[in-house]
């Protein structure tokens, strides 16, 4: 039976002592299983915050401003290759037939400043997804 | 290490050293239904102004007892036993960090704040 509409969501909040010199990446996924039914995802999107310094702040110039977000829909079929969609996006994908489950990804990237140094972060990364099984 | 939570919910875990300080808090919240299933890889070990640092993640709360938590795939109590007794801690650390223990970061330690949704409890009448 198709699972209808669902809205998949993760969220990861980091706060670091000080003291601690790296943050590694972020990278969390939710999954959600489906029936093998008709598949559209209807949306893709994240939210970040964050407070980064460091003793250079030089070293930052490649801070983001977002967090990575994609979603995986898992064809059962071994020769049937995962079907990728990346965020944002706020239109509805084509439909797919047969998806099995429903993967969520989130990534940001990891921080680090040389010893002796001094790095302060507390971030947050949040993303979600809508999805509709029909029959 | 991989975390993995069964269920929609919010868990709180902290890494502590093996003086039972905690170094690095994260909280990860999953959301849709109770057959959501999330993964989440964490450190064990930080790069510290002391040098590298091995660490021990204390599940500090979990939303709800339906939501089931495991650290590699195992119970997290004993799991973060058998590493605070890796790396060091002191008898009274493990015992701590075992029954989900473990101090909150002092102001001092504190660079930065984001809320951790107390404001929202209180206006649910439901301050924890």
């Amino acid at each position: 039976m198709a699972r209808g509409s669902i809205m998949l969501g993760i969220e990861v909040v980091q706060t670091v002592s000080s003291g601690v010199l790296t943050i590694q990446e972020i990278w969390t996924v939710a999954l959600e299983p489906l029936d093998g039914e008709k598949t559209t995802v209807r949306e893709i999107d994240a939210e970040k915050v964050q407070i980064l310094s460091g003793s250079t702040l030089g070293e930052f110039e490649t801070s983001s401003e977002v967090s990575l977000t994609d979603v995986f829909l898992v064809l059962p079929e071994d020769r049937r290759p995962l079907k990728v969609l990346h965020g944002p996006s706020h239109v509805s994908s084509p439909q797919f037939d047969g998806a099995t489950m429903v993967i969520l990804r989130v990534r940001d990237m990891g921080y680090a400043v040389p010893s002796p140094g001094k790095l302060t972060i507390t971030r947050g990364s949040h993303a979600h997804t809508y999805v509709d099984e029909i029959a | 290490m991989e975390i993995t939570i069964h269920g929609e919910g919010t868990i709180v875990v902290r890494f502590i050293n093996k003086k039972g300080q905690t170094l690095l808090e994260e909280r990860l919240a999953v959301s849709d239904s109770p057959t959501v299933q999330a993964k989440r890889i964490v450190p064990v070990e930080l790069e510290t102004t002391k040098g590298t640092v091995p660490v021990a993640p204390v599940l500090i709360q979990q939303s709800h007892d339906g939501q089931r938590v495991t650290f590699d795939g195992k119970d997290p109590a004993a799991w973060t036993r058998e590493r605070c007794r890796k790396i060091g801690c002191l008898r009274t650390v493990v015992e701590d960090a075992g029954r989900g223990s473990a101090p909150a970061m002092t102001r001092k330690q504190l660079g930065a704040f984001l809320s951790d949704g107390s404001d929202i409890r209180r206006l649910r009448g439901r301050e924890e």
